[in-house]
């Protein structure tokens, strides 16, 4: 056993976690083992701030392209101002797809929403679709996902927060070039400042903090319509998953204003399923598949 | 002089140095104070994240909270609020729509809307605005294609002057529903808009909205404005303000107030500009606490007309520089040493405590107008002005010193109330007192010295010898009727009290500022269209149970697996439990139900009860006999839900309720259990019910709801807490605590299962706890906690003062015949009041404690000279003539100048500071009228000691100490 999985075993355990039939055996944290390269870095063009900054998110969003689907076991852990909190459990799949991420996220604690779940189609130039099942009704109902700035479940997160950041629906511009403190220590990045191009948004600006090494996003700053900070996102305890994909584990939104915050862990994430074995059966795990994505797939399982 | 010169020949030689030594110090300290003053508003500049203006000296402490008890219960669940869902308060912004067919709901009506809403978003600290074109619209619609669903969108997602009419016309029957829009439309027009055969009574609008943002007749509409009192670290109070406690918590509220303020403007300059010339009316809390704070400051400025005032009487009088400039230079310097220290220890003044800057002023012309007044009344016996000053300082002395103990006594008792901005108030003007004293006595006889010696046959003498001519006149009429002077103030006396036992405290933020004050006047305009602008908070609460978050997850995740495995076995794919597992599965059942029981906000029961509780409000409400109609409106999550169910069921407004059984699906009642396709897990798929129903569709609603809308400002996070959120009525705070008892009333005998005690509440006799609060409610319940203050403060003053009064001239009867002059003043103007049933604002009458002061002073000036002359064994009458001869100028002056000085407080637009300048004017213009007649006929009537006795024999009889 190597070093890393040593590392994540040992902090699934100390944990706690239901590990059980999740093996995280098969992270073949040597090599890279999705077959997704790594993109060639391009040649940057530094003299216009504009370009600098499109090209930057641009080549980040093609290093974290191709991990195909994902499975996350997660604690939401909602702060109210007072330092008081509260915890949720769900689950959360995605299926990567090139029209659209497709999301079901289903909760699992507190026991009067057990089993509530959504289901999204995300639409890179159009609406998303959201269907909501309740099981007390045993109903799934289609929900008007016109608003993005809607909260995601009364946590400090909105829709627009989860969903997936399409690089051409933001005007990019390069600020400069940092270093940031993090809780795996100091850290090189870009700051990159990201103005929405659309309409239903609930922010003037991010400042996105992009490690300049992982391509990933260390942090995210978001200003209210005021030009005020509003919100500040870090993410940590970075995974890098398959020696290929970086994934955090922690994601904490601030909310300056109000001092109210939300924490998702996610204890135990898959990407890529098909390159783990299930444990309780011995198979090969399947990918997911559009079929899981679907109303009846929200009705069939609590 | 001699090696044993008097304290009085010691004060007058060393009077350079020891002035000096005065005004170094005072001015020493009234530097380090404003200095104070202006570091620690550049430290609360610091929290600021852009500081957008120059740091302006703040000496104002506009806290809303000084005023009420700490440990008030009612402040502390405010704070609870304030901690557990936000710190904000709400302004509404409104305007009307007369001529337009469709009202609000006219095209330019809703573009104005429209752009103020998004500009007024954009506000800085504004965290919210809800508007008839940016509000939650819930409804059962069409998505996509046929695809039919639930839409929570704004009512106007787009630009509102894109849709047309008949887009417009539906909104207008979704919100006001179809019965009040077929009064604006007409019936046939709503017809054909919602279908031939559906009930109007299917269409009851958003009752969220109605009242709120639009009016009943849809021709008001409003801009509900949440503005947040920023939420400041501790982290960042220490490092603005350093472990100063006081300083962060003065600090970072200001900071909050002066954040709520901007934003206030900002919004004022945006509804100018953009407005679309409309008349535009706000109204909230935030404005009437401007409003205080701007009356307040510009109240500070009327201390330059009475000085002004003080100045003119003053030359009147003394017709000398040196008479007018002497009490001038003590006023100053008294208040800025007064003020001086009260900074330098970490105060501020606020409302109240800026009277301070008056009281120390009447103070300081008391003490020094005594020595200046027999420094031209003593002229004609002395031809030296070192011997004259000297005389000056010794009989002057202890007088002025006990007056002032008993001054510092009055301001003192102050403190015995715990309302803190009086107990500030007796804090400084105590200390003013004291600096009125040390600069009196110091500062007076170096000034004096200064001047040439007045000619002998001066005004000023002239005067003084008219002045015991006229007072040995008036003395005499006095005696010749000491009888019914004595009968008459006794039968007054007694109906004044007569008056006090029905004196009604009473405050009025109307009737507190003049008609034309424009708070005022766009406050009423909003209420009477919209309803009440005050707050009103009822929370209902239910107790945790003793144990951890992660017990309870761990306990839930244990009923799972048990309960998942029970089910399986019955149908054979898993083992059964043992029976120790089954044992464990019900008494964990059994605690699983009791915590959720606790979560009301998620719980059937507790809403079914609080429905039937808000509709019984709701209906008194609308009564204009009951006290409740100063409520009108009441909100909270229970809307929402009951909004949800109707949406969910087809839009029938019979389902305008919270979830019961019948709305949850059949065949989802009773539990199940499955295997999670990724672990493997036998899972529990739990029953479901009204409570987990409940639970579900306030979740689908914070789906769709934007952040500011969600149910973190209405539902606690844990679900314990449940707030319904109330409007207020602004008006006589005796009605609004009689609509808050009445609540209480209501609650505690018709619900009792909301009410019930935490013990109740834990045992499970009664499903919820309540209470209320808001800024409306302290407000209003600060009134009765001032008379209770008042009665007390002022009863230990006179208790004292009489107590010093009987120690100072050794005599019980003196003590008590004091109590005429001392009371009566005070007492008559109050007890008027309740005699001819006039409401009299609560702090109005804390002057009183000004006035017992001065007429305390008037009457140990009074009995000094009177005891004197009795000891050199004059008979009564002899001993009044001569003591009112003395002390008749410098008493009348005194009178006459803080009459005038108080006078010009009347002129205050703030109704209680224009009221305290009224009762302090009266009171002290009383304490004239009681010493001159009343005493003296009391002093005559009562047996005379000297009446037959040589003078000698009562040298040591009655002994007043002084200096020399």
């Amino acid at each position: 056993m190597n070093a890393l999985t040593t590392r994540v075993t040992s902090w699934l355990l100390a944990c706690g976690l239901v590990a059980g039939a999740l093996s995280t055996d098969d992270l073949a944290a040597q090599e890279n083992a999705t077959g997704v390269p790594v993109p060639k870095t391009p040649k940057f063009d530094t003299t216009d701030p504009v370009v600098y900054g499109r090209q930057l998110a641009d080549y980040a969003d093609l290093y974290d392209t191709g991990w195909k689907d994902s499975y996350a076991l997660s604690t939401m852990t909602l702060f109210d101002a007072n330092g008081d909190s509260v915890k949720r459990d769900s689950v959360q799949l995605i299926l990567e797809k090139h029209t659209g991420d497709k999301s079901v996220i289903r909760f699992r604690t507190p026991a009067e929403i057990k089993g509530v779940a959504a289901l999204t189609h995300e639409h890179p130039n159009a609406t998303d679709d959201n269907w909501l099942y309740l099981p007390a009704t045993k109903r799934v109902r289609r929900v008007s996902g016109a608003n993005k700035t809607a909260s995601f479940q009364g946590t400090e997160f909105t829709y627009e927060d989860l969903s997936n950041r399409i690089v051409a629906k933001y005007d990019w511009r390069f600020l400069d070039e940092a270093h940031i403190e993090t809780t795996e220590g100091k850290v090189p990045v870009y700051r990159i400042e990201a103005k929405p191009r659309y309409s239903d948004t609930g922010y003037s600006k991010l400042v996105v903090y992009l490690n300049r090494e992982q391509w990933r996003q260390e942090r995210i700053e978001f200003f209210d319509k005021a030009g005020k900070k509003l919100k500040v996102l870090d993410n940590s305890k970075w995974k890098h998953r398959h020696n290929r994909f970086w994934r955090p584990v922690r994601i904490e939104m601030r909310n300056v204003q109000t001092k109210k915050r939300t924490i998702i862990d996610s204890s135990t994430q898959m990407l890529n399923l098909a390159l783990y074995t299930n444990k309780r059966t011995g198979k090969k795990r399947p990918n997911l598949t559009d079929k899981q994505f679907t109303t009846d797939a929200l009705t069939g399982k609590r | 002089m001699s090696s044993r010169a008097s304290p009085s020949e010691l004060l007058y030689r060393w009077r350079w140095l020891i002035s000096s030594v005065v005004l170094v110090t005072i001015f020493g300290i009234a530097g380090a104070g404003f200095g104070r003053i202006g570091t620690f508003s550049a430290q609360v500049n610091t929290l600021r994240e852009t500081p957008l203006e120059e740091v302006k000296a703040r000496p104002f402490d506009a806290r809303y909270d000084i005023w009420f008890d700490p440990d008030d219960p009612g402040l502390q669940l405010y704070k609870q609020i304030e901690n557990q869902f936000s710190a904000e308060d709400f302004v509404l912004v409104s305007f009307e729509e007369t001529e337009h067919p469709l009202g609000v709901f006219s095209p330019d009506s809703l573009k104005t809307i429209a752009e103020l809403t998004e500009r007024i978003e954009k506000v800085p600290f504004v965290r919210h605005v809800r508007s008839l074109t940016s509000n939650p619209w819930i409804r059962w619609g069409t998505i996509e294609g046929d695809e039919q669903g639930l839409l929570i969108t704004d009512l106007f997602a787009n630009d509102p002057t894109t849709y047309d009419e008949a887009a417009v016309m539906e909104r207008m029957i979704g919100v006001l529903g179809a019965e009040r829009s077929a009064t604006i439309l007409g019936e046939a027009k709503v017809r054909e808009l919602i279908g031939a055969d559906t009930p109007f009574s299917d269409h009851i609008g958003e009752p969220r909205l109605i009242g709120n943002v639009i009016s009943d007749d849809g021709r008001t509409t409003a801009l509900q404005v949440q503005v947040l009192r920023p939420r400041i670290d501790k982290e960042e109070l220490v490092a603005a303000f350093g472990d100063n406690e006081n300083a962060q918590i003065v600090g970072g509220s200001m900071h909050g107030n002066h954040s709520q303020w901007e934003a206030l403007s900002a919004i004022e300059a945006i509804i100018a500009d953009h407005g679309n010339g409309r008349d535009m009316h706000v109204a909230g809390m935030p404005n009437i606490e401007r409003n205080f704070m701007a009356t307040g400051e510009r109240d500070m400025g009327m201390a330059q007309w009475m000085f002004l005032m003080i100045i003119v009487v003053m030359a009147v009088l003394f017709r000398r520089v040196i008479g007018v400039v002497t009490p001038l230079v003590i006023i100053t310097a008294s208040v800025a040493g007064m003020l001086g220290t009260i900074f330098l220890m970490g105060n501020l003044l606020n409302n109240i405590t800026a009277g301070a800057i008056n009281m120390i002023t009447a103070v300081s012309i008391a003490d020094s107008i005594h020595l200046v007044a027999s420094y031209f009344g003593l002229r004609h016996k002395h031809t030296n002005k070192h011997d004259l000053i000297i005389e000056v300082i010794r009989i002057n002395a202890m007088p002025v010193f006990l007056t002032s103990v008993t001054t510092a006594i009055g301001f003192y008792s102050l403190t015995a109330g715990n309302i803190i901005p009086l107990q500030m108030l007796g804090y400084t003007a105590g200390i003013g007192t004291v600096f009125a004293y040390l600069t009196s006595m110091t500062l007076v006889p170096a000034l004096l010295s200064l001047a040439p010696l007045p000619k002998q046959t001066s005004t000023a003498d002239d005067l003084s010898r008219q002045s015991a001519s006229w007072a040995a006149r008036l003395t005499d009429r006095v005696l010749a009727r000491k009888v019914p002077i004595a009968i008459a103030a006794g039968v007054i006396t007694l109906l004044a009290f007569i008056g006090l036992m029905r004196i009604e405290l009473d405050s009025n933020f109307r009737t507190m500022f003049p008609d034309t004050n424009k708070t005022m006047v766009d406050m009423t305009w909003v209420e009477g269209r919209l309803g009440g602008s005050g707050d009103l908070e009822i929370v209902f609460e239910a107790p945790a149970l003793d144990e951890t978050q992660d017990a309870a997850i761990a306990r839930q995740a244990r009923v799972g697996v048990l309960a998942a495995q029970q089910l399986a076995a019955v149908a054979g794919e898993a083992k059964a439990l043992t029976p120790a597992e089954a044992v464990e599965l019900t008494k964990l059942q059994e605690q699983e139900a009791d915590h959720a029981r606790r979560r009301i906000a998620v719980s059937a029961p507790f809403l079914d009860e609080l429905l039937r509780f808000t509709d019984r409000l709701r209906d008194e409400m609308k009564d204009p006999e009951s006290d409740l109609r100063m409520i009108s409106r009441l909100d909270g999550a229970l809307d929402i839900l009951r909004k949800m169910n109707q949406v969910q069921n087809q839009d029938k407004a019979a389902f305008y309720r919270p979830p019961n059984e019948g709305d949850v699906s059949e065949d989802a009642r009773t539990p199940g259990f499955y295997i999670d396709e990724f672990t493997g897990d036998l899972e529990l798929a739990p029953g479901q019910n009204a409570s987990t129903l409940a639970a579900q569709y306030f979740l689908q609603y914070e789906n769709g709801a934007k952040p500011a809308e969600n149910l973190a400002t209405l539902v606690s996070i844990d679900r314990r807490t449940f707030r319904v959120q109330g409007r207020v009525r602004q008006g006589r705070s005796k009605l609004q605590d009689a609509a808050f008892k009445r609540v209480r009333e209501i609650a505690d005998t018709e619900f009792p299962l909301l009410t019930g005690s935490t013990e109740q509440v834990e045992k499970g006799e009664a499903l919820a706890s309540m209470t209320l609060s808001g800024k409306a409610l302290l407000y209003a319940g600060m009134t009765e906690k001032f008379s209770y203050s008042f009665i007390l403060s002022m009863t230990l003053a006179l208790c004292l003062i009489i107590l010093v009064i009987m120690v100072i001239f050794r005599s019980i009867t003196l003590g008590l015949v004091s109590i005429i002059p001392n009371v009566l003043p005070i007492v008559v103007p109050i007890g008027m009041f309740g005699l001819f049933g006039v409401a009299v604002d609560g702090p109005a009458v804390f002057v009183s404690s000004v006035a017992l002061g001065v007429a305390t002073d008037d009457t140990i000036h009074l009995l000094t000279k009177f005891t004197r002359a009795r000891r050199r064994g004059l008979p009564t009458a002899d001993a009044l003539r001569e003591a009112l001869a003395t002390i008749g100028n410098a008493l009348t002056f005194t009178t006459l100048i803080l009459v005038l000085g108080f006078s010009v407080l009347m002129f205050s637009e703030f109704a209680p500071n224009s009221m305290m300048g009224k009762l302090a004017a009266v009171m002290i213009a009383l304490a004239w009228i009681a010493d001159f007649l009343v005493t003296p006929a009391i002093l005559a009537l009562l047996p005379d000691p000297n009446a037959k006795k040589a003078p000698e024999a009562n040298l040591s009889e009655t002994g007043v100490p002084t200096l020399s």
